[in-house]
């Protein structure tokens, strides 16, 4: 038996209660460094003069505008149907590109399957560079280099989108269970061999989720490449806008709009049953392949003898079941999709020989990187980007809180409300930040508000999903705990369940902050303030120059907040 | 009571020799100068506290953990200096099951049985249709040889822990290994479960002519089970016996609280 020995019982002696351990300088840093970014925000919305009487000012702005939109000018539906095709293929082959970049890379960057230290670093180091560099610049890099045309803007998209999914599948690789490895490496197999027999079998539900998940990202990107020449809606919306055509603007953003939220919807559909949080229901469709091949498959015989087939072979593959029908039919219409999106993309890849060539010349055009007249302008519309980005974010965190509270089935009222709320989110997120932006603009006028606002609504898709499903996954007995002593339904929440997720909502919001100032780099295009807007000017203008000073400020201030927020997210965990 | 007898000479062939064999993992030592010698066709039964070396131990034989210092010979190939190359042709002779299974459970169980098959294939595999028909075809024999053939299609995930560890076994023995290591197989099962899969690895040992070395949690099953019963205690040998005659006192010394300075705060 141990017994306590140095833990006195009894309260009368005079030793003095043991000292509170001292928090670590990294804690203390780190909540200060929370407190500092707090207090950025705070003086961020003050500084952009958001505030309700200047909303207000706008209101005669909105009404005009709205009056101006009306009616509607849609396109003729062959014409639409063949931007939506373009649009759509173009994001679909960037997906796949960006997929099948990632998974060796994310095979060199995870720990339990990289090659070594010096690979590993080279593949962390790809994937913060493609995630730090936004995709607008390399679609003004890739364009330059290519010209324009579909293929240099998927692969804007493509690299891009190696930053998050190279990530989330690094993640999700080392999070697997090691011991299918090992038992094949003891069998004698190669590192290749267990890699694709173990490791990507067991990450596949995740890998495909990810993917789906980037498409929809790319589709709402896809729409703002449109402004620097990408085909499709995007293109259409911009040329609009630019020539003041405010009915037929407003039609195809309602299009984009829409198709947007219909494809968060479909991915949300087929993540949720790949991942098994729905139960696979035998109703519709499903069922009804079920209920077919249930009259052909024959229940195998005994456990001790080889299954057969009629002819009496010995049966080495499974039989057309509902599964591997289902297995089967998911595969070919994804070959049939990327199929048809390869020759619908319209990717020409004739002068791309001749472009390669030139590669170093018009590399050359960047070098060296140069302000030129404009630093402190350029300073200072940099930091209008951080300002656009502290300030979203800290907008879309007060709006997120109550919604993600209501979205989350264990803390809102009923189940009603919660589904209610889990709708408004998943519609926020298909909303295309640039459609907010556009919106605002129109309202409020050109400058950083409309940029904040939008992106303000838009941290309030992720945020309050975030939100929703950490205060889902805290631990319930603490709730129960505290309702045992006869809590209310609000002092439960703030004593047990808001505690719990405490950190895990500090990470959420700095993730949001890293991913709003590089938004706010891109809406500038548009006009919604900050430094996007010297940055387009710069490349249409040919000053390559200072295109390369801005990318390289966007690219120091996107790792110094990354850095910022990944240490103060290590400490506070 | 440990084999302290100097080997120097390279041992018979079927064999597998631990000699003066000490392994530290940082500041732990989970072998400590350990010389031991398994013939070929026993079964061999390592008795222990958790954390005695039992694993350690097996994780040696064929190459998934290498001597700090000490030579470990498996079946004629010194592991203790095997490159790449060489462990894996070694790998292809010693199958291993585990505790935990490790089948991947989203995977068919016919498809587990065939990855057995990947140290004797070329180049990697993805999907059940990427292994050659033969390999499939006595997948499919050894699942019934270990009564599941039934299940050949299922996810693996779907099967009980002891329908798991069958196959685990059919998978080792897809192999036609000389070798069969098996780490701690019945711990995680049920008394039922666990007789049956002890059973099944007794019977298939005789008719294979497996040498076994098996790590074991408890006592009855491996007086029954086991030729030869090797105790360790914080990484050292305190027993190595035949099993026939051994008593359940005789087993019990194994299971002494040893280290002495660690004893005492216990005692307070």
């Amino acid at each position: 038996m141990t017994v306590l020995m140095d833990a006195p019982r009894s309260t009368n002696t005079k030793t003095p209660p043991p000292p509170r351990p001292r928090p670590s300088v990294n804690r203390i840093a780190a909540w200060s460094a929370l407190v500092v970014l707090l207090g950025a925000g705070l003086w961020s919305v003050a500084a952009l003069e958001i505030n309700i009487p200047s909303m207000v000012r706008s209101l005669d702005n909105a009404a005009n505008f709205f009056s101006r939109m009306f009616p509607l000018d849609f396109p003729p539906l062959g014409e639409l149907l063949v931007m939506t095709g373009q649009t759509l293929a173009i994001v679909v082959i960037a997906t796949v590109l960006a997929v099948v970049l990632s998974l060796p890379i994310s095979i060199f960057a995870a720990a339990n399957t990289t090659s070594g230290p010096v690979m590993r670093g080279v593949a962390r180091t790809i994937i913060v560079v493609c995630r730090a560099v936004p995709d607008l610049i390399f679609a003004i890099v890739l364009f330059r280099i290519f010209g324009l045309g579909a293929f240099p803007g998927i692969l804007a998209l493509g690299l891009h989108s190696i930053g998050m999914i190279g990530k989330l599948y690094a993640d999700a690789i080392e999070q697997l269970d090691g011991g299918p490895a090992e038992a094949v490496r003891s069998a004698g197999g190669s590192r290749l061999q267990w890699i694709t027999s173990t490791v990507i079998p067991q990450v596949m539900p995740q890998l495909i989720a990810t993917a789906l998940h980037r498409f929809d990202i790319n589709l709402r990107t896809s729409v703002l490449l449109g402004y620097v020449g990408l085909g499709g809606l995007g293109l259409e919306l911009a040329n609009a806008l630019r020539t003041m055509q405010y009915q037929r603007g407003m039609a195809l953003a309602l299009i984009i709009l829409l198709l947007c939220i219909a494809v968060e919807m479909l991915s949300g559909a087929i993540r949720a049953t790949l991942l098994g949080r729905v139960p696979t229901d035998r109703r519709g469709l499903l069922g009804f392949i079920d209920r077919i091949a249930a009259g052909w498959v024959t229940a195998p015989m005994g456990g001790s003898e080889p299954q057969r087939t009629r002819h009496g072979s010995m049966r080495v593959a499974p039989q057309w079941d509902s599964e591997r029908i289902r297995r089967f039919a998911g595969v070919a219409l994804t070959i049939a999709v990327v199929a048809l999106a390869t020759v619908y993309a319209d990717m020409d890849f004739s002068t791309l020989f001749d472009d390669l060539l030139a590669l170093p010349q018009v590399l050359g055009m960047f070098l060296p990187p140069s302000p030129q007249d404009l630093l402190g302008i350029l300073v200072e519309a940099m930091f209008v980007t951080i300002q656009i980005g502290l300030a979203a974010t800290l907008l879309g965190l007060v709006l997120a809180v109550p919604i993600g509270i209501f979205a989350a089935r264990n803390v809102a009222p009923s189940v009603g409300v919660s589904n209610l709320f889990r709708t408004i989110i998943v519609i926020i997120r298909g909303l295309p930040e640039l459609i907010l932006a556009i919106v605002f603009i129109v309202i409020t006028g050109l400058g950083p508000v409309p940029g904040t606002l939008a992106l303000a609504i838009g941290s309030v898709g992720l945020l309050g999903k975030l939100i929703a499903d950490s205060l889902e996954e805290t631990d319930v007995r603490v709730q129960d705990a505290v309702r045992a002593t006869g809590a209310t339904g609000s002092q439960v929440f703030f004593a047990a369940t808001l505690w719990q997720t405490a950190p895990q909502l500090i990470a959420h919001v700095l993730y949001q902050l890293d991913v709003n100032i590089r938004s706010a780099t891109l809406l500038g295009i548009v006009g919604a303030g900050g430094i996007g807007y010297y940055l387009i000017n710069a490349s249409r203008v040919q000053e390559f120059d200072v295109v390369a000073f801005i990318i390289g400020m966007v690219l120091v201030t996107v790792l110094v907040v990354e850095a910022v927020a990944v240490w103060t997210r290590r400490v506070l965990k | 009571m440990t084999n302290a007898a100097a080997y120097k000479t390279i041992p018979e062939l079927g064999t597998i020799r631990f000699e003066n064999v000490t392994k530290t993992f940082g500041s732990i030592t989970a072998l400590d100068n350990v010389s031991v010698e398994f013939a070929a066709n026993k079964i061999n039964v390592l008795l222990g506290l958790s954390g005695s070396g039992k694993s350690t131990m097996l994780r040696h034989i064929n190459g998934l953990n290498k001597p700090s210092t000490g030579d470990v010979w498996t079946l004629g190939t010194p592991v203790h200096a095997a490159g790449a190359t060489a462990l894996r042709g070694l790998r292809n002779n010693v199958g291993m099951i585990f505790q935990q299974f490790h089948l991947v459970e989203s995977m068919s169980v016919l498809e587990n049985v065939c990855t057995g098959k990947l140290g004797s294939l070329r180049g990697p595999r993805f999907g059940l249709w990427s292994y050659p028909r033969s390999v499939r075809e006595n997948a499919m024999e050894q699942l019934a040889r270990v009564g599941l053939a039934d299940k050949a299609f299922q996810r693996a995930g779907t099967l009980s822990g002891g329908q798991q560890q069958r196959v685990a076994i059919a998978r080792a023995l897809i192999q036609r290994p000389s070798v069969l290591l098996a780490d701690e197989p019945v711990a995680s099962l049920d008394p039922l479960s666990s007789a049956g899969v002890i059973e099944l690895l007794t019977q298939i040992s005789r008719e294979e002519n497996l040498t076994v070395i098996c790590s074991l949690h408890q006592v009855q099953i491996a007086l029954e089970f086991a030729d030869r019963i090797v105790g360790l205690n914080a990484g050292r040998v305190v027993l190595d016996r035949p099993a026939a005659g051994l008593t359940h006192n005789d087993v019990d010394g194994i299971y002494a609280p040893v280290p002495v300075d660690e004893r005492v705060k216990i005692a307070v």
